[in-house]
């Protein structure tokens, strides 16, 4: 009568839901920050594990036909991306919980119940189960842009909860998008699990197309792709940095997934062309006069999604080419983020791009990783994993004979490098010189901008994300293998 | 035309005209009890289609619990009940492109459908929705679950400004004990 | 005990090739802030360990039999040493290195250039940041640079054509004169613009015949003359921006005068040669009816690149401005000599890029020491270096006088057979063409006269009276062997030349 489950095709699942209750446990319990932030930590780490050791496995919870978990080896690259990413950004946010800028077990457990959302995104077998998990990963979020206490004293500021509110409002719009465009489809074809999705024909045809349009539009939406890319700047300046650095690869990481399923079987090539070129060219311009350094990188993060959205306009063909993009740009997102976080006291913003002037030379270590990180985005060595994505994309439009798309994507990564090397520049600015006979401008400009010490937890998430970054730059083909 | 068809026609009519009152109206409590007349519209439009089960919890959870807790909220927050003069965004481009909108999709399911006839599916009896949920959807409803805790424990979390608050900081407290000792020497 | 081309000891030579500079600028960047000129002196001992393994190669023994390889009209060009190792599948990438009689100049050039400049750096680092980190950006671009020359695989080409792009970016940023962002950020932008070209033409070439092995796409033809077409123009343009050919030089001499002095001297002599060497074995090679359709466009714009460059030269007031145009009228006889499409034209343009290497090479080494020493490049403030520095005065005019091409000397064959080239091409285009660029090489000796009339001769000025006029051993040392290949290359073009016909010849879709 019910469906057979597989409980070891879940154990990813099991291991993620179990972090969250958890790390919930451990507060009710153990009432410890040290121990809590710990349990979510290990519990992250088991799902990465996991998802490796179930590996590839025949789906489960199926119906004639389709199953509504699949795992593959895709699915469980993209299970160990989400949980490391969630490990990583709660090693970023330590500094902070130190501090009581937020509840350690509520923080622990709404971001580990957006890994689980994650975890169900990367094996759902069919789109209510990627639309619930599209939404278990975001809803969290919500919170957790605007979840801050201040100190007794602390100037109270709006910032965060109006960048979630409009977060929330712009998510929930497109999730009615979303679902409107899924049923649309099903009342076109008939069928909801990804498996048993086909274009429609004959008289359902523009009933199917609007649903499908409607479908990618929702879903663009979360990868901040113009014309729903509005939430962006706002939401990820109004954020802890940790929590801006989530959505900008975590959230992303979910809305490109979901694309990649629904555009891989239906026909969206028109609208999904359109919006990556928009995106694109839009996303670079605009970032070419931002102040602000999270905004800058919000924006950058825009344009990055136009060029993994240019190579799922292919459909099918396009698939492995945008993922192995949308990873190797997550890895060199957080490297930035995670130095953002490192150069600014715990629980401050962003910050203008000024106030990063000198820092490579004040921090030789974390100036080297942004630069990294920043070429990596550029397509430039020594950021050899960014130029090895930019390859596998335009490699995939050039192959499936769509040649223009290539030639506005490469284009655009040359408007692109004027603001990163704006950036990387001014990290290795000498103070200006105001008066040499009265000041040493050195220990002058030393002043304002003391070298903060970086928090033990921060250190190994950056780390251990460069040397991954080193790692995927000089072997890519061990993500272009795990990707197929 | 069947009474079904007269009965969906009406009531669809009440859902969209309530809906519409909803956004327009410029008195909150209005808007509240407008959305309970629109939702009650739709919980009448699954009735009609057979849908029982779904109709009665539309009731309950929509009806009962999610419009309740909007007018406790407008209480509790001391929300204006009279006209507000915050509602003032003007409602020409919206109405446009909602009726736009609104429009071309019955256009495109009229084109689509036409008179085709389908036949009349078993009724949403609760055994009938329990072994579709139970034989096809389980994942998603168990995922549910994880979401809907989420948004429990992130609405307590964000409304309680007491839970995890960050204590004064002790060395005021011996800056001005120190003043107090130092005076009378 | 014999060692053929495909030894693993000749391989692990060009591995080392390319790991010995990456160590060594790894090393020298974690040496601390108070060992500065040990990391100085630690850069140029691999620069110099680099320099004596390029010199290797030549010593290989060459295996100059036909391998069967089947259908083809021509034969392969067969490298003296071969590596082909699989690195990323997915992308079509692989790890094939090699060396020949085309590219092996060029290597050693490299080698060269690169030690004299670590060597130049450990006594004068310029000012705005540290020694030895300029020291290590030199071995980072150093590997960017023999990585471009020895790669047999398209998309390793592109890779290591970008990888010297951040760090030239950040010599010139770093340690250039007031204008330096503006004018690194011109250079950056525009040869990523380039670069993009270069990588659109690239994928092409791969999507379209299956391979990026440039040892079986020379002359082989596979593509149709269409994409042929477009894949020489992507090409073309990609390293026109790098030669750079007029009209896409306007980024050379802000960089040039911006730059320091052993930035332009990386720049001009070895960074422009990747344009050329590019255009002629991945653009003639891969793309031969491409080619010989965008001849004349080519041979015309290298002909106004020529002129324009000295017409230009004639009105400059700035030296290092001066030498930096005199660059795009060099460049434009070799590309003038690559459109050609024969033998002696390439031969020609080969030679004009070892010859422009070393002797921009040495003008730029003089003309900065004469701008730091001086504290201006102005040509107005400068004059009358004879009377108070003539060894200085000396070499510069040697150099100059090597530059606009005087027989005996290595900048005369570049010059003299690319004119003879396009005559012998025939035609009533490319004798116009030849004339035009015989005016050209007149031009040359004008400006460059004029320079060292102004500069050397006549009263001498406050500002150079007030220079230091003893040179130094690391300056000797850095031009000494400059002065001398100079020497030695203009009165045996076979150093450049020996090895090159039978590459050539398959280049060219010939029979050998």
């Amino acid at each position: 009568m019910s469906q057979s489950v597989d409980h070891f095709a879940l154990l990813p699942l099991y291991a993620a839901a179990g972090t969250a209750i958890l790390a919930f446990l451990a507060d009710l319990f153990v009432a410890r920050r040290g121990a809590v932030i710990a349990a979510t930590v290990l519990g992250g780490l088991a799902t990465a594990v996991l998802a490796l050791v179930v590996g590839a496995e025949p789906g489960t919870f199926c119906t004639t036909g389709a199953c509504s978990w699949v795992p593959t080896w895709p699915a469980a690259t993209t299970a160990v991306l989400f949980a490391a990413l969630t490990v990583g950004v709660l090693a970023l946010s330590t500094p902070a919980l130190r501090e009581g800028i937020a509840p350690a077990g509520e923080f622990c457990f709404l971001l580990a119940c957006s890994m689980t959302g994650g975890v169900v995104v990367a094996y759902a077998g069919d789109l209510i189960t990627l639309i619930v998990g599209l939404e278990t990963l975001t809803l969290p979020l919500y919170v957790l842009v605007g979840l801050r206490r201040f100190a007794p004293g602390e100037r109270v500021t709006t910032e965060g909860a109006s960048a979630s509110l409009t977060f929330f409002l712009i998510s929930v719009v497109s999730t009615a998008v979303t679902l409107l465009g899924a049923a649309l489809n099903y009342a076109a074809t008939g069928a909801l699990h990804l498996a048993l999705l086909t274009p429609a024909t004959g008289v359902f045809r523009p009933l199917a197309g609007v649903g499908v349009a409607l479908l990618v539009i929702g879903l663009a939406f979360k990868v901040a792709a113009v014309p729903l890319h509005a939430w962006a700047p706002a939401t990820y300046d109004g954020a802890p940095i940790p929590i801006a650095a989530y959505l900008s690869t975590a959230s992303k990481l979910g809305g490109v997934l979901a694309l990649a399923a629904v555009v891989a079987r239906l026909d969206a090539q028109v609208v999904m062309a359109i919006l990556a070129v928009v995106t694109m060219t839009l996303g670079n311009l605009v970032a070419l006069r931002q102040t602000r350094m999270v905004r800058l990188l919000a924006w950058s993060s825009i344009a990055q999604a136009g060029y993994i959205l240019a190579a799922l306009a292919l459909g099918a063909p396009g698939v492995p080419a945008a993922l192995a993009y949308a990873v190797l740009f997550m890895v060199l997102e957080f490297v930035a983020f995670a130095v953002v976080v490192a150069l600014r006291p715990p629980g401050a913003d962003g910050g203008l791009l000024t106030d990063y002037r000198g820092a490579g030379r004040r921090s030789p270590w974390l100036g080297a990783a942004l630069v990294l990180s920043l070429a990596g985005l550029a397509g430039l060595p020594p950021g050899l994993a960014g130029l090895f994505a930019k390859l596998s994309v335009v490699d995939a439009l050039v192959q499936q004979n769509w040649s223009w798309l290539a030639a506005v994507v490469v284009l655009n990564a040359v408007i692109a490098l004027a603001y990163y090397v704006r950036v990387a520049a001014s990290l290795y600015t000498a103070p200006p010189r105001i008066d040499p006979v009265v000041a040493d401008p050195v220990p002058l400009d030393a002043a304002p901008h003391p070298r903060l010490p970086v928090s033990r937890p921060v250190a190994v998430a950056l780390a251990a994300s460069v040397l991954v970054a080193v790692l995927l730059g000089f072997a890519p083909q061990l993500l272009f293998d795990a990707l197929t | 035309m069947t009474v079904a068809d007269i009965l969906l026609l009406a009531l669809g009519a009440v859902a969209v005209g309530a809906g519409a009152l909803v956004v327009s109206s410029t008195h909150l409590v209005r808007s509240g009890l407008y959305l309970v007349v629109s939702l009650g519209a739709i919980a009448g439009l699954y009735l009609v289609l057979g849908a029982e089960l779904v109709a009665w919890v539309q009731v309950l959870v929509y009806v009962g619990a999610v419009v309740v807790l909007l007018l406790f909220a407008v209480m509790l927050t001391r929300a204006p009940i009279g006209p507000s003069t915050d509602l003032d965004r003007p409602p020409g481009p919206s109405a446009l492109i909602g009726a736009g909108v609104g429009l071309g999709l019955a256009a495109l399911f009229v084109d689509a459908f036409r008179w085709i006839e389908f036949p009349r599916a078993d009724p949403g009896t609760a055994e009938q929705v329990g072994r579709e949920v139970f034989g096809t959807w389980v994942l998603p409803f168990e995922v549910l679950s994880i979401l809907l805790l989420s948004a429990l424990v992130g609405a307590i979390v964000l409304s309680r400004p007491d839970l995890g608050a960050r204590p004064a900081p002790p060395a005021a407290e011996e800056g001005s004990g120190e003043q107090e000792a130092e005076v009378p020497a | 005990m014999v060692l053929t081309g495909n030894d693993p000891a000749w391989q692990a030579l060009l591995v080392a090739l390319l790991a010995v500079p990456a160590g060594g600028a790894a090393l020298v960047a974690l040496l601390p802030a108070a060992r500065d000129r040990l990391a100085r002196i630690i850069a140029t001992i691999f620069a110099a360990i680099t320099f004596v393994l390029s010199i290797a190669p030549v010593f290989a023994e060459r295996d100059h039999g036909w391998s069967g390889y089947g259908d083809r009209a021509t034969t392969p060009p067969v490298p003296w040493i071969n590596l082909d190792l699989p690195w990323v599948p997915a992308l079509g990438l692989r790890f094939h290195l090699g060396v020949d009689g085309v590219s092996y100049p060029l290597v050693v050039l490299t080698g060269l250039l690169t030690l004299l400049c670590c060597a130049y750096t450990v006594r004068k680092v310029p000012e705005g940041g540290s020694g030895r980190t300029l020291s290590a950006l030199l071995l980072i671009l150093e590997v960017g640079v023999l990585g471009t020359f020895l790669a047999l695989d398209l998309i390793l080409f592109f890779v290591f054509f970008e990888v010297v792009l951040l760090p030239m970016y950040a010599v010139i940023a770093g340690w250039g004169g007031p204008e330096r962002r503006a004018a690194a950020r011109k250079f950056v932008l525009y040869t990523l613009f380039g670069s993009v070209l270069l990588l659109l033409g690239v994928i092409v070439v791969v999507t379209g015949t299956g391979t990026g092995d440039l040892v079986a796409l020379t002359g082989a033809g596979e593509l149709t003359r269409t994409t042929q077409c477009v894949v020489f123009a992507l090409l073309a343009v990609a390293f026109a921006v790098k030669a750079p050919l007029w009209p896409l030089h306007t980024w050379l001499p802000d960089a040039h005068t911006e730059a320091p002095t052993v930035g332009s001297v990386i720049l001009a002599g070895v960074l422009l040669k990747m344009g050329t060497y590019g255009l002629i074995r991945v653009g003639v090679g891969v793309a031969p009816l491409g080619a010989a359709w965008a001849a004349p466009a080519l041979g015309i714009l290298a002909v106004i690149a020529i002129l324009a460059g000295s017409l230009i030269c004639l009105r400059q007031r700035e030296l290092k401005r001066l030498i930096a145009y005199s660059s795009v009228g060099h460049m434009g006889f070799v590309l003038l000599g690559i459109a050609t499409l024969t033998m002696i034209g390439m031969q020609a343009a080969l030679l004009g890029n070892v010859a422009h290497g070393l002797i921009t090479g040495l003008l730029f080494f003089l003309a900065g020491t004469i701008k730091d020493r001086a504290g201006t490049g102005s040509l107005d403030r400068l004059g009358g270096l004879r009377e108070s520095a003539p060894r200085l005065a000396g070499l510069l005019g040697f150099a100059a006088i090597a530059s606009l091409g005087l027989p005996g000397l290595a900048g005369f064959w570049g010059e003299a057979f690319a004119v003879v080239a396009a005559v012998r091409r025939g035609g009533p285009l490319w004798l116009t063409l030849a004339v035009l660029a015989a005016i050209g090489g007149a031009l040359t000796a004008a400006y460059f006269l004029r320079l060292l009339r102004r500069l050397t001769h006549g009263p001498a000025t406050p500002a150079v009276q007030a220079l230091r006029p003893s040179i130094a051993g690391a300056e000797w040392f850095a031009w000494t062997p400059l002065i001398l290949l100079t020497l030695a290359l203009g009165v045996i073009p076979a150093l450049v030349l020996a090895e090159t016909s039978l590459p050539l010849t398959t280049l060219l879709g010939g029979h050998p």
